[in-house]
């Protein structure tokens, strides 16, 4: 499968990258879902997409706290990337926080989702992810 | 308590010299013309000259009077001067007023010395000098001047010492009390007599007994002028009295030390406020801490919640078909505990963010406030039929996310806790001395008088779960974001008849208070 698109989530958390992997998987949804454990190697991971010239993501999924590199700074790096600029950055996290919401989209997040409670709240937040991955292609 | 001093404490002696400054002088002799001899001879001296012309009559002049010096003749018919000199001295107020003898009697030293037995200070023979007769008088005029000025001063110091607001005592080399003032026994609750019998470190608070007698060695060596104290004295009732203290060294004629001046100032009240005052910084600083341990365990408690609640819905679906309707049960079960998990941690991490929220108020538009919270709860409205006014509302100075959740905590508790009927809510306001206070109305099942109390109180609930749901967090956040704007809350009920919540809210035109 060549030309799937890939969709990159940076979360230290096993059990939400498991969740969005197996909602994607429920919902049919043809993508390369690549995963990085924290800010550190979610970073180090896109740095090589683009020193090789490779396919970039149609999305990328961040968590905010995560160890060594956290997901502020991780998307203060992205948006300071000229490679990266344009790359839709979705914050994902457990947060509800207006003011933390707020500060993300200044910062120049695409959207801030809240972690879902339910798992199949997780299926409809995929259903938004999807139009994503459809979006343009690179 | 202190009391004022008597007028007898303060007025010592009667006035001793008249306007002009005179002294008394007086002149015993039984011979007029012997008296008008020694007042042509002293009258230059331009004090006050008083004249007796027997011991008798000179007796009753000095229960009047005060006299700086007697001359008093030696032969006298009925009581000689000798035997009124006795009867002088036998008083005590005249004790110690010089006498001179003047005696025609031809120089024999048994009379003069007989003179001199009785407390001459001076034996004349007649006929006088009146040169010498002046000097020997003005030394005496000028002793009585000085005596009397010490009196006045020690009356003086005497006065400010009794007076002083602060306590003072006077210790003597063993470090025994010899003179206390009032302050300082109405400090400690002593009687100054009962001071009398004890030392200065018999009172002084044990811990601090040995800094004491440091200091006073270094002030008693003259290794410095005054010393500084702050200490503990033990009341009459072992009480710690807290003084700020000023000791200084009294030193006799060699320079050894005599006495110590002991000034002492309670300060127990600054004591004890600066003890409250660390106290409350340690509660502040405590409850900050709590505050970050909660937010932090809560947010911390959300992802293996998540996990629990999302992977039990994979699992259920896993098995599906296998399931007997008993494991569905349970299944169930622990679904609804994993969402009232949830829901407690979610109220909490908002509960603790609170005081952070409160810090950032803004002009809030308090009707569209309430509009935006109604939007929020437009299913529960439409599904309870309920009936939503809302009354002109001011704007009010508050933190939007505590605004928010204000409203959008009464309003959700009117939703929930209702009666039978139709629910009809109302919110409204009054505004008066820069307060708005805002009320909402609902026609619920109102709340027990006797359950009124717990009502604010974190934790606590007035029904069971399966009457109604929730985590008892919702109204003490109410609280909270009031308090923290300066306002408060509270509420008026009629069970079965509806509740009214009311809480103010500094009003859009008054500056907020110090933050």
């Amino acid at each position: 499968m060549p030309n799937k698109p890939h969709l990159l989530m940076v979360d230290d958390s096993d059990g939400d990258r498991s969740l969005v992997r197996i909602a994607l998987e429920d919902a049919g949804i043809e993508v390369e879902f690549d995963t990085a454990l924290d800010g550190l190697l979610g970073q180090g991971h896109l740095k090589q997409l683009v020193e090789a010239g490779s396919p970039l993501p149609k999305a990328v999924l961040i968590d905010l706290n995560m160890p060594r590199m956290d997901g502020r700074q991780l998307l203060e790096w992205i948006r300071s990337s000229k490679a990266l600029r344009a790359l839709p950055v979705i914050i994902f996290t457990s947060s509800n926080d207006a003011k933390e919401r707020t500060h993300c989209m200044g910062m120049g997040a695409t959207d801030y989702w809240v972690k879902p409670t339910r798992f199949p709240d997780y299926s409809r937040m995929v259903a938004r992810l999807a139009v994503y991955l459809k979006g343009a292609a690179s | 308590m202190r009391t004022a001093a008597t007028p007898s404490d303060i007025g010592v002696k009667p006035p001793l010299r008249d306007q002009l400054g005179q002294v008394n002088i007086l002149l015993v002799d039984d011979r007029p013309d012997k008296l008008l001899a020694l007042t042509a001879v002293l009258e230059e001296l331009g004090q006050n000259l008083v004249v007796a012309h027997s011991g008798k009559e000179a007796l009753r002049l000095l229960l009047r009077d005060e006299f700086a010096v007697i001359l008093l003749d030696v032969n006298m018919p009925v009581m000689d001067g000798f035997e009124t000199a006795a009867l002088i001295r036998q008083r005590v107020r005249t004790e110690h007023t010089p006498i001179i003898f003047i005696s025609a009697i031809s120089a024999t030293d048994t009379h003069a010395s007989k003179g001199y037995s009785l407390g001459a200070v001076d034996y004349i023979f007649a006929p006088v000098v009146p040169s010498i007769l002046r000097a020997k008088i003005l030394v005496f005029i000028e002793l009585y001047r000085q005596t009397e000025e010490l009196a006045r001063n020690e009356a003086l110091f005497r006065r400010i010492f009794d007076e002083a607001p602060i306590g003072m005592v006077l210790l003597d080399e063993g470090d025994r009390f010899q003179k206390v003032n009032q302050a300082f026994s109405a400090m400690l609750g002593y009687e100054s007599e009962a001071l009398g019998t004890m030392t200065h470190a018999a009172i002084t608070h044990p811990s601090d007994r040995k800094r004491e007698s440091k200091e006073a060695v270094r002030l008693a060596q003259g290794k410095e002028a005054v010393a500084s104290l702050d200490k503990r004295y033990l009341d009459k009732d072992g009480n710690e009295v807290w003084a700020s203290t000023t000791s200084i060294c009294i030193r006799g004629s060699k320079g050894k030390e005599t006495h110590r001046l002991v000034m002492a100032k309670d300060i127990t009240d600054k004591q004890h406020i600066q003890e409250l005052e660390r106290l409350t910084h340690q509660l502040q600083r405590t409850n900050a801490e709590l505050e970050q341990f909660a937010y932090i365990a809560a947010h911390d408690l959300q992802e293996p919640i998540r996990m629990i609640g999302s992977f039990l819905h994979l699992l259920e679906r896993e098995l599906g078909p296998d399931l007997s309707p008993r494991a569905k049960d349970y299944f169930a079960q622990v679904t609804g505990g994993a969402e009232r998990m949830n829901a407690i941690v979610h109220s909490v991490l908002e509960f603790s963010r609170i005081d952070a929220d409160s810090d950032e108020t803004a002009l809030i538009d308090t009707e569209d406030a309430v509009r935006r919270e109604v939007a929020v709860l437009a299913e529960t409205i439409a599904a309870t039929r309920a009936v939503i006014t809302v009354g002109p509302l001011p704007s009010v100075r508050c933190s939007p996310a505590g605004m928010s959740r204000l409203i959008q905590n009464l309003l959700s508790n009117a939703l929930k806790y209702r009666s039978k009927d139709t629910p009809v809510i109302r919110v409204a306001a009054t505004a008066s001395d820069g307060w708005v206070t805002i009320s909402v109305r609902d026609n619920g099942i109102g709340i027990p008088p006797s359950q009124g109390g717990k009502l604010f109180i974190l934790f606590q609930r007035l029904h069971t779960r399966n009457e109604y749901p929730g985590t008892g967090i919702g109204l003490a956040s109410c609280k909270k974001i009031v308090e923290n704007h300066g306002g408060r809350i509270w509420f008026e009920s009629k069970p079965r008849h509806g509740s009214e919540f009311f809480f103010t809210l500094p009003s859009a035109d008054t500056h907020t208070h110090a933050e």
